[in-house]
């Protein structure tokens, strides 16, 4: 068969091709599937439906012309029942099974695959939004007597420590009120005595 | 011996050439993890229901309209600091000057991300740690932690993103 014109590409892909005509796109198909790549451009490849493909498709980005295949395979599954029906009246296309059929068996699980590693991908965007605007991830108290709960809304985010030691009424907080220059803002030593983190 | 000088002198060139590279990159990097990506106002505040007059007199009231859970009738600040994020350092805030009764660590763990910053934060009441929490601060949304009591009231740490670059 020589290479298809527009036309009939565009009508076997859309699936209206019949017994003959089908046979021989999908002949011609099955020899020159570079040719139908570059003529369609979706730089895909029929060797390249397998795992180390899909593997290689970034995760943030769908794979190329996914419509495509998927009504093809769509049309292929629809077909599989009818194709036993038919087989029983002895059609050719039910006996050698069409391109699509054959494709849809070997690209079944690598599709399987995308698609639950697709919606995974998905979960797992979701998952990281919702962490992002979870304000508070986890919370440590080195005092087992102390208590936190946390609280979150779209103004605010709260945190109540109860149990801690209190603070000695005769402290005066306003020892210096005069604003200081701050010495802080410079990283210092901490170590671990004992088990208590003690600032130096 | 001049000619055994003679080969040690590329040598020993080398190496200085190369403790001189590493010398540049460690500073490098010593300038990088200085680099301030934002600015972080840590504020304590005095809330309680009975005489605020005790914490001081003259200290400036603040509305709690805002908060849910600390709930209290009355609140005054304390003092509060301003201190750039820097990079890759565990950064300070005191906001009573001139005590160290209450401070405030924090670094990032992470870059910002559409207006927020992933910080480390700790708590420090008398030198101790009393909280350390992994939080997500955003800009205009500030974080409060009621600490320890005082005086009939308790401290409110509030923490809050005033700038990310």
């Amino acid at each position: 068969m020589k290479e298809p014109n527009k036309e009939l590409l565009t009508s076997w892909l859309d699936g209206k091709l019949e017994e003959d005509e089908l046979r021989q796109m999908e002949a011609w198909a099955m020899d020159n599937a570079g040719d139908l790549d570059n003529e369609f451009k979706c730089d895909i490849g029929w060797d390249a439906l397998n795992d180390d493909y899909m593997a290689s498709v970034p995760k943030s980005e769908e794979p190329p012309y996914p419509e495509f295949f998927n009504s093809k395979l769509e049309q292929a599954i629809m077909a599989e029942p009818q194709g036993v029906e038919v087989s029983s009246t002895s059609a050719p296309v039910s006996v050698t099974g069409s391109l699509w059929q054959k494709l849809g068996i070997t690209v079944m699980p690598a599709a399987v695959a995308a698609a639950v590693a697709f919606y995974a991908g998905m979960q797992m965007k979701a998952t990281d939004r919702d962490a992002s605007e979870l304000m508070v991830e986890v919370i440590y108290v080195p005092d087992e007597n102390v208590q936190a709960e946390v609280s979150d809304n779209l103004e605010v985010t709260e945190i109540v420590l109860d149990g801690l030691t209190p603070i000695s009424d005769d402290f005066d907080m306003n020892v210096s009120s005069v604003p200081a220059e701050s010495d802080a803002g410079v990283f210092r030593v901490m170590v671990s005595q004992d088990g208590d983190n003690v600032f130096y | 011996m001049t000619i055994f000088k003679q080969r040690r002198l590329p040598w020993l060139g080398l190496m200085i050439a190369t403790l001189l590279c590493g010398v540049c990159s460690l500073s490098a990097q010593g300038v990088e993890a200085k680099q301030a990506i934002g600015k972080l106002k840590v504020s304590l505040i005095f809330g309680t229901d009975g005489d605020a007059d005790v914490a001081g007199k003259n200290l400036k009231i603040i509305s709690g309209a805002q908060l849910k859970e600390i709930k209290f009738a009355h609140y005054r600040l304390m003092g509060e600091d301003t201190q750039s994020i820097l990079k890759r350092y565990v950064n300070w805030a005191n906001p009573i000057k001139g005590s160290k009764q209450i401070l405030v660590s924090f670094q990032p763990s992470g870059k910002p991300v559409g207006g927020t910053l992933k910080v480390d934060l700790e708590l420090w009441q008398a030198q101790k740690k009393i909280m350390k929490s992994g939080v997500t601060l955003k800009k205009g949304k500030p974080l409060y932690v009621q600490g320890p009591a005082w005086r009939g009231g308790k401290l409110i740490i509030a923490v809050e993103l005033l700038e990310l670059k």
